[in-house]
């Protein structure tokens, strides 16, 4: 097609919308609702899966040591444990670094001046971070056995892996609700895009006729139905990006529990909104074309014969 | 121009395909180029069927259809909005869109062909200049006569300056003044060398064109003749030969 042609084709579109405003609105509007729906799904289930890689990335096993353990031999293990390949990193934590590790503690100054550096049962440890941090608790497995039986006074990870799987868990969840609700909004509006096409494809039937006898393609007589739907889904996107921005604004997420899976992460939502608004608009019109212009060239398909 | 070789072709009268209609029977026939053909016949002869083969509206189950020499009936669909323009067609009904004016009708027909403006402005005034209607490119088609209507359409039919014209009943609904205006129209543009076919039920019309004649019936071509009148459809002519 020339440029000329898609000229004219756009020009027609949009003549379209505009004759069949009331319909066109209909079709906006559940656009904007799909692509609110798939919006706040989408950027919560982003913001769970920043969430749970940084705390994840935090996530760690301590390996704590009797004080007649000698040094060498901690470093020994040290060396040993850095070997692994499921280890990403050991750290040592000396006694005078545990105690500093303490002073800044969040804990009450009577219980922190019980603990000083001459007196000090602070034990030395490894801080090991795994690459997978799932694989922890293999890991501390070895601790638990053998030679170490002695020489470990505690090991420590479980109470951060609650952190972790209770993201997990919310993320599945935000996900496996998120996609059954676009689904069915998804599957709303493309009935209401098919039919609004197909009711504007017959309401301008002798149009089509006209055209085809007098020498249009195809694709000159379809194209202006796929544009009008892809107005809609336009128009829609940009609904749907003001709705997703006072919803975030004005943290509405708690009025509507449907959509508030992770009521704790609004804050973060609200951030990575700001944050990358542009690209948000940019994607959310655009899929909104995308989905709109797909639906529709299904009824044009059907009802648009030459 | 146009030749058709053993053209049949039929439909089916309910859903079950085993009943049909044959709407055409092996029907042969040699159109040249330029020349002023009146088609007539009773309604359901199958006449309509011809037009729509003719503007490839519908395909013969058997057969082919030349035009200059090339079988239309094997055209792709993608093909086809170029065979259209090379023909123009114009209908009892007009078929002009409402909401356009007049100019705007007509300049539709370059539009969807990928005219540029350019040589829409240029070719628009010629064509309505040639109808005759040059002071109304402005009107909107309700504010025309049933005449003037028609006229917009041979303009509309024409502006691709095809070689073949097919007009469909073109005077069907128009007063005895007015048929004659079109078919006076008609006749001109046959003279400027396109081949014209005009299916009509108008005897007077027919009679006086003094031109050639083809007479369909149940699927047949009856009878051809050169410089022919209307033939009365059988039925009639046995129910008058009886009073």
């Amino acid at each position: 097609m020339s440029l000329r042609s898609l000229g004219r084709v756009i020009r027609l579109g949009l003549t379209n919308f505009w004759r069949n405003w009331w319909l066109s609105i209909a079709s906006v509007l559940v656009m904007a609702v799909t692509l609110f729906i798939i919006g706040v799904f989408a950027i919560q289930t982003v913001v769970i899966l920043k969430t749970t890689e940084g705390i994840q990335d935090k996530l760690d096993l301590s390996v704590y040591f009797n004080d007649d353990v000698a040094d060498q031999s901690i470093q020994d293990i040290r060396t040993s444990v850095a070997n692994r390949p499921d280890v990403k990193s050991v750290e040592f934590v000396s006694k005078e670094k545990a105690y500093e590790i303490f002073q800044q503690r969040p804990t009450s100054e009577k219980i922190k001046s019980l603990i000083t550096p001459e007196n000090n049962p602070l034990p030395r440890s490894l801080v090991i971070k795994a690459e997978d941090p799932s694989q922890l608790s293999v890991i501390a497995k070895t601790f638990e056995s053998g030679q170490f039986e002695q020489m470990v006074r505690r090991i420590s990870y479980q109470d951060n892996q609650n952190v972790v799987d209770t993201l997990v868990q919310t993320e599945s969840t935000v996900r496996r609700n998120g996609i059954v609700l676009a689904l069915i909004f998804i599957l709303l509006s493309f009935l209401l895009v098919y039919n609004t096409t197909r009711i504007v494809i017959l309401s301008r039937s002798d149009e089509i006729e006209i055209m085809r006898l007098v020498g249009a393609t195809e694709a000159f007589v379809r194209w202006p139905f796929i544009v009008e739907a892809g107005l809609y889904g336009v128009l829609g996107g940009l609904l749907a990006y003001g709705a997703l921005f006072l919803f975030l604004r004005y943290d509405l997420a708690s009025a509507v529990p449907l959509l508030s899976i992770a009521n704790f992460l609004a804050p973060d939502m609200q951030a990575f909104f700001i944050r990358f608004f542009a690209p948000i608009l940019i994607v959310i019109t655009m899929a909104g074309m995308l989905i709109a212009s797909i639906m529709s060239s299904f009824a044009v398909r059907k009802f648009v014969r030459l | 121009m146009i030749e058709l070789r053993d053209v049949s072709k039929s439909y089916s009268l309910t859903s079950n395909a085993k009943q049909r209609v044959l709407a055409l029977d092996r029907v042969s026939v040699v159109i040249g180029k330029g020349e002023f053909v009146s088609l007539v016949g009773p309604s359901g002869a199958g006449k309509s069927t011809l037009i729509r083969m003719l503007i490839a509206e519908e395909k013969p189950d058997q057969g082919s259809i030349l035009i200059a020499d090339r079988d239309i009936a094997v055209l792709k669909s993608r093909e086809l909005p170029y065979y259209r323009r090379k023909i123009g067609v114009v209908f009892q009904d007009f078929k002009l869109l409402p909401a356009k004016t007049v100019w705007e009708n007509i300049a539709f027909a370059l539009e969807v062909s990928d005219v540029s403006s350019g040589e829409i402005r240029e070719r628009v005034p010629k064509i309505l200049s040639l109808v005759g209607l040059s002071d109304k490119a402005d009107n909107y088609p309700s504010e025309l006569s049933g005449g003037e209507k028609q006229r917009v359409a041979i303009a509309r039919a024409m502006i691709h300056s095809p070689r073949i014209l097919i007009a469909d009943e073109p005077t069907g609904n128009l007063d005895p003044e007015t048929t004659w205006e079109i078919v006076e129209l008609l006749e001109r543009i046959g003279r400027s060398g396109t081949t014209i076919i005009l299916a009509t039920h108008n005897k007077a019309v027919v009679d006086k064109l003094k031109r050639r004649v083809i007479a369909v019936e149940h699927g047949r071509i009856v009878s051809d003749e050169k410089v022919g009148k209307y033939v009365v459809p059988s039925e009639i002519a046995a129910k008058e030969a009886s009073a």
